[in-house]
């Protein structure tokens, strides 16, 4: 399973957000798009989702256009897991979780035994079964971005998009979110993140795609990408890249205090 | 929310407390009614209508019956006067409350109501134009009706003409075309005759269920049925609508569409409710509300509990409306005493959040 961006064009009026995107994402490997505030990642990520239609350019998962599709037969493909929000009406944890089935009811009816059955499975797979019978409002930030994990994962697809999943959350959360993703990622998902963090891009994915001005900057292994140019050219400030523990780690520290001493 | 609901056990005891309350409306009024011959007028008119079914198949059906032990006025009383009464406050209780809780679901908006798009004010300046122009009382129910439907349709053309967030300007058209229609109502209060014109306009506006005969009844409850089915078996796709557009959309709703067709069934109740009854206001967001402390925001127990709940609730009030003095007060006013109140009780309840 993959996915594959291909010369991707987007325009709010007559300004251009996405000037000629293109990246692919495999299957079994965490895909994180880098780029500053404005670049268009969210841009980007509506309408890997379908909920932007009048892009030039293709998107394609395995193969198949995903313009044309519905919205049910893509949610089949594509499953979006937002930024931990609070929603108008408090649902139960696990009712949360249950909404995520709803590609596979039809029209007139609500989920049964089989999608009950895969909403508790789900929740005992990200480790939050304990809080089933919980208002989604009354958990803790980490935890409602782990239930949205869950509630991707009922949805069968093998694609996966998250919306800075970390963001808001403290260390032992945005710990726990990611192993978690690296685990779905093991398991075979397609997993892309948007992230404002390139220490953790490089830590947990296997591709970077960086993004400046509506276009692709660099894409590539997190070890090409994550470099001293590229970071100061992709943030516009000056960045010491710092490598340790034979490169498994890099670390980025504004030059102006790397070399006060 | 922290403790499991147990919705399903709640939505009966809903249903045998309005039973209840039916065979209770029955016994109250001016005439007297007892229950025991009440319940051979029930048994009796139930043997007849099964045996009239049946008396193709077997003729001796057709002579099925219970000899009458009960008066005769109190069988037309019973019967023509306060059953289509009780059935038309409970259609139109269910509607207006059913109607609140879909929109508040697809506009997710707690505070939304049935006159949201403009549907109550719509209707009161068809049933004023009607009365103007010296209609019967079937034409002002119909006038009302259409007029209805009208605004909100005129809603929702202005709101895909103006494009932008359409949530928003759906809204914001309502609420323009409501009150472009209220405009209209008023300067037909101005010009019609106040010796009988007006006053019969004040009343109708103050919305009441005295005029409920089995006419009204036949004409209200197809549209409200039309209505109120697709609504009961949308209840999950609503659910899902209420995280946002964009979250349902990749959940595979298509949002537009579901919005659409709520909007479509949930305006078709409320013009048929308010064309019957007149402007009833605050049952469409307090039972809602209501409905949601005991069964938690789930549509799938929400909106049965909103349908159960708003039936009881305004024959409850309408029981009182038609008791509580000698002469009748209008049920608009009632339902705004004990509305307004109670809501204020409810959003001030410690621990609970919208």
């Amino acid at each position: 399973m993959s996915i594959e961006v291909r010369d991707l064009r987007f325009g709010y009026g007559p300004s251009e957000v996405l000037r000629g995107v293109s990246f692919t994402a495999e299957s079994g490997e965490l895909t994180s798009i880098l780029g500053p505030n404005g670049v268009g990642k969210s841009t980007l990520f509506r309408c890997l989702l379908g909920l932007l239609r009048g892009y030039g350019g293709s998107i394609t998962v395995n193969g198949a256009d995903t313009r044309r599709q519905s919205a049910r037969s893509l949610a089949r493909q594509v499953a979006y897991i937002p930024q931990s929000h609070y929603p108008s009406f408090n649902y139960s944890v696990f009712n949360m979780v249950l909404m995520g089935t709803t590609s596979q009811v039809s029209l007139l009816s609500s989920p049964g035994p089989k999608q009950r059955s895969a909403a508790e499975e789900a929740l005992e797979q990200v480790g939050v079964l304990h809080l089933k019978d919980k208002g989604y409002t009354h958990i803790s930030g980490g935890e409602r971005q782990l239930v949205l994990i869950a509630r991707a994962l009922v949805q069968n697809a093998p694609v996966l998009i998250l919306d800075e999943p970390t963001a808001n959350l403290d260390y032992g959360n945005q710990v726990r979110v990611m192993e978690e993703m690296r685990k779905l990622t093991a398991a075979g998902y397609t997993v892309i993140q948007s992230t404002h963090n390139p220490e953790q891009a490089f830590l947990f994915s296997h591709k970077v795609v960086a993004m400046k001005e509506g276009r692709v900057l660099a894409e590539g292994a997190p070890s090409q990408v994550v470099t001293e140019e590229l970071m100061a050219s992709l943030y516009g400030a000056d960045i010491r890249v710092c490598s340790l523990f034979d490169d498994r780690v890099r670390v980025c520290i504004p030059r102006s205090v790397a070399e006060n001493e | 929310m922290e403790k499991p609901r147990r919705g399903g056990l709640t939505l009966c005891v809903m249903g045998v407390l309005l039973i209840v309350l039916i065979f209770v409306s029955f016994l109250l009024g001016r005439y007297p009614v007892s229950p025991g011959p009440l319940l051979g007028v029930c048994l009796h008119k139930l043997l007849r209508g099964l045996g009239g079914l049946l008396a193709p198949v077997f003729p001796a059906a057709g002579s099925w019956g219970i000899t009458p032990f009960w008066d005769g006025n109190m069988e037309a009383v019973a019967w023509n006067i306060r059953l289509p009464r009780i059935l038309l406050s409970c259609l139109v209780g269910c509607c207006l409350s059913t109607a609140g809780a879909s929109y508040q679901g697809v506009f997710q908006n707690p505070m939304a109501s049935p006159d949201l798009l403009g549907a109550t004010n719509g209707a009161a300046f068809g049933a004023a134009l009607a009365i103007l122009l010296g209609g019967n009382s079937r034409i002002i129910t119909l006038s009302a009706f259409c007029f209805s439907i009208l605004t909100v349709a005129a809603a929702f053309l202005i709101s895909r003409v103006a494009g932008g967030k359409r949530v928003l300007t759906l809204v914001l058209a309502g609420i323009m075309v409501g009150s472009l229609f209220s405009a209209g109502t008023s300067f037909i209060k101005l010009v019609a005759d106040p010796s009988n014109q007006l006053p019969e306009i004040t009343y109708w506006l103050m919305g009441s269920l005295s005029g409920a005969r089995w006419n009204e009844v036949g004409l209200a409850v197809i549209p409200m049925l039309i209505g109120l089915l697709p609504l009961l078996l949308l209840r999950w796709r609503v659910n899902v609508l209420t995280l946002g557009d964009d979250e349902a959309r990749t959940m595979g709703v298509n949002a537009g569409r579901v919005r659409l067709l709520v909007i479509l069934c949930a305006t078709l109740i409320t013009a048929a409710s308010v064309a019957v009854s007149g402007m009833i206001g605050w049952v469409g967001l307090v039972i809602p509300h209501l409905s949601r402390k005991l069964v938690g925001n789930d549509y799938r127990y929400l909106m049965p509990a909103s349908m159960l709940f708003g039936a009881a609730f305004l024959l409850a009030v309408d029981d009182v409306s038609r008791n509580l003095m000698a002469l009748e007060i209008p049920i608009g006013i009632l339902t705004a005493f004990v509305g307004a109140p109670f809501f204020i009780w409810l959003i001030t309840r410690k621990g609970d959040a919208f």
